[in-house]
């Protein structure tokens, strides 16, 4: 097996949905890809009709260069399929999963797949050695620069400049030039294939956990991604003008995001489920941190998907973003063999959320 | 078209590390600065020639600039190991497995 290039990904989904049609099913989103590519997903459940039914949203290959994002949703996808319509357990290294455990996931969840979230990028990057490391999607832009970091694109803090103090680094540019390959887009939402993330949370309203797949470093980021975490102050939180010029400076009181006692101690069990599952499955230790700690974040996927609910819509979605690869050669795109073993031990963490959320 | 490296950057002072980070427009991929067991912070960044050019002139005794990787030399392997053509066009429609053994 090598790495899937863009009409692969496709053949396999719609492969998944024909071998298994009980239980999945797969869907054109709205947008086409800015090159005109058609954006499908799967979703798999036994109750796969029903967009109000408990949900978990998985996308991969968001950053073009991340190859291996979108192999393993493919991969997962191609295993609970099976191992439910054999009613089999599933192994991945030292970690079983019975039967009964992959029965559940599929006749309580809806799992949405969307393996190749920017096909635009994917086959730019995989098209030449000396395109491999491009991470953006291939909108031109005015300045006859291409590309726009999708993940910076989505309508939280989108507008970096307004909404952060001066002196935060936030890891986002407004220049569609930059060599950082951090382009935020022309306005929140911009781009059809963020647009068309956003129209899978607006329409499933059972989605209550997001997990956006990227590499490297073997982490499993959680909100906020704004500033340090606080419980006390409500007040204090993204949508309060007031702190605008103050948010997402590194050791200061200043200014601290957010976050219900509650949803904290749901996210640290949940991350622990995540890693023991890994750790289990390879001894790799996942790192279960604040998307804060690696650096502070605007118009991301994890933070959009959880600021949702304190913006009026209905269900609360825990978003988090997985970096996946820890201590392996090979940066964004490790050699396959390796990317193999990476598979093994994040579908095994993936598993395990599955399960964890059919009972919570 | 020109190579990319990869270049790390190692300093004792965080924000002389991140400043450099953003004065020179660096793409730094899904990582910050990372803290070492000795007290250093490293960073590995992806920057064509002229900013590699650039970042080992700014070598200091407070930052060392490591140059790593020539991605273009380890792109033409990883090319090898993507999917050409399209399989089932190729060899007609095949079963999708995961790598999961079902047991």
């Amino acid at each position: 097996m090598v790495y899937r290039n863009v009409e692969d990904i496709e053949d396999d989904l719609i492969s998944l949905s024909q071998t298994y049609p009980t239980i999945s099913k797969i869907m054109e989103l709205p947008q086409k890809s800015i090159e005109g590519r058609t954006i499908r997903y799967i979703i798999i459940g036994k109750n796969k009709e029903n967009t109000s039914n408990k949900s978990i949203l998985l996308t991969g290959g968001i950053h073009a260069r991340e190859w291996g994002g979108s192999d393993i949703c493919v991969s997962f996808a191609a295993d609970i399929l099976e191992s439910y319509s054999i009613d089999k357990g599933l192994r991945y290294g030292d970690k079983y999963f019975d039967a009964e455990q992959i029965k559940t996931i599929v006749e309580k969840l809806n799992l949405i797949i969307l393996a190749d979230a920017n096909p635009d990028g994917r086959a730019y990057s995989q098209s030449h050695p000396t395109r491999r490391m491009w991470r953006g999607n291939r909108n031109l832009q005015d300045s006859s620069c291409f590309g726009v970091d999708l993940n910076r694109n989505f309508d939280f803090l989108w507008d970096f400049k307004k909404c952060f103090s001066p002196n935060a680094d936030v890891h986002t540019s407004n220049d569609p030039c930059d060599t950082s390959q951090t382009y935020c887009g022309k306005f929140a939402f911009s781009e059809p294939e963020t647009q068309n993330i956003k129209w899978l949370l607006d329409e499933y309203d059972g989605i209550g956990h997001y997990i956006d797949i990227h590499c490297f470093g073997g982490s499993f980021l959680h909100s906020w991604g704004v500033d340090q975490n606080q419980s006390s102050n409500p007040e204090m939180n993204f949508g309060n003008p007031n702190y605008n010029n103050v948010r997402g400076e590194d050791e200061d009181d200043l200014y601290k995001e957010y976050i219900l006692k509650e949803d904290l101690k749901y996210i640290a069990n949940l991350g622990k489920v995540f890693h023991d599952s890994i750790r289990d499955s390879s001894r790799k230790e996942y790192e279960v941190k604040q998307g804060f700690y690696l650096y502070p974040t605007s118009g991301c996927t994890d933070d959009y998907s959880y600021s949702r609910y304190s913006l009026n819509h209905s269900q609360k979605v825990f978003g988090f973003t997985l970096e996946f690869g820890k201590d392996v050669p090979g940066d964004f795109q490790p050699p396959w063999n390796e990317m193999e073993k990476i598979i093994i031990e994040v579908s095994s963490g993936l598993v395990a959320v599955s399960s964890y959320v059919t009972t919570h | 078209m020109e190579s990319i490296w990869s270049i790390k950057l190692r300093a004792k002072n965080k924000k002389e590390l991140v400043k450099l980070i953003f004065s020179k427009h660096l793409d730094i991929g899904c990582s910050g600065p990372v803290q070492t067991h000795d007290g250093f912070f490293e960073v590995v960044a992806y920057v064509n020639e002229e900013q590699k050019k650039e970042l080992v002139s700014t070598k200091s005794a407070s930052m060392k600039v490591m140059i790593l990787e020539d991605m273009m030399k380890t792109g033409v392997e990883r090319q090898k190991e993507v999917s050409k053509g399209n399989k089932d066009k190729d060899s007609g429609p095949q079963t999708v497995k995961g790598l999961g053994i079902k047991e």
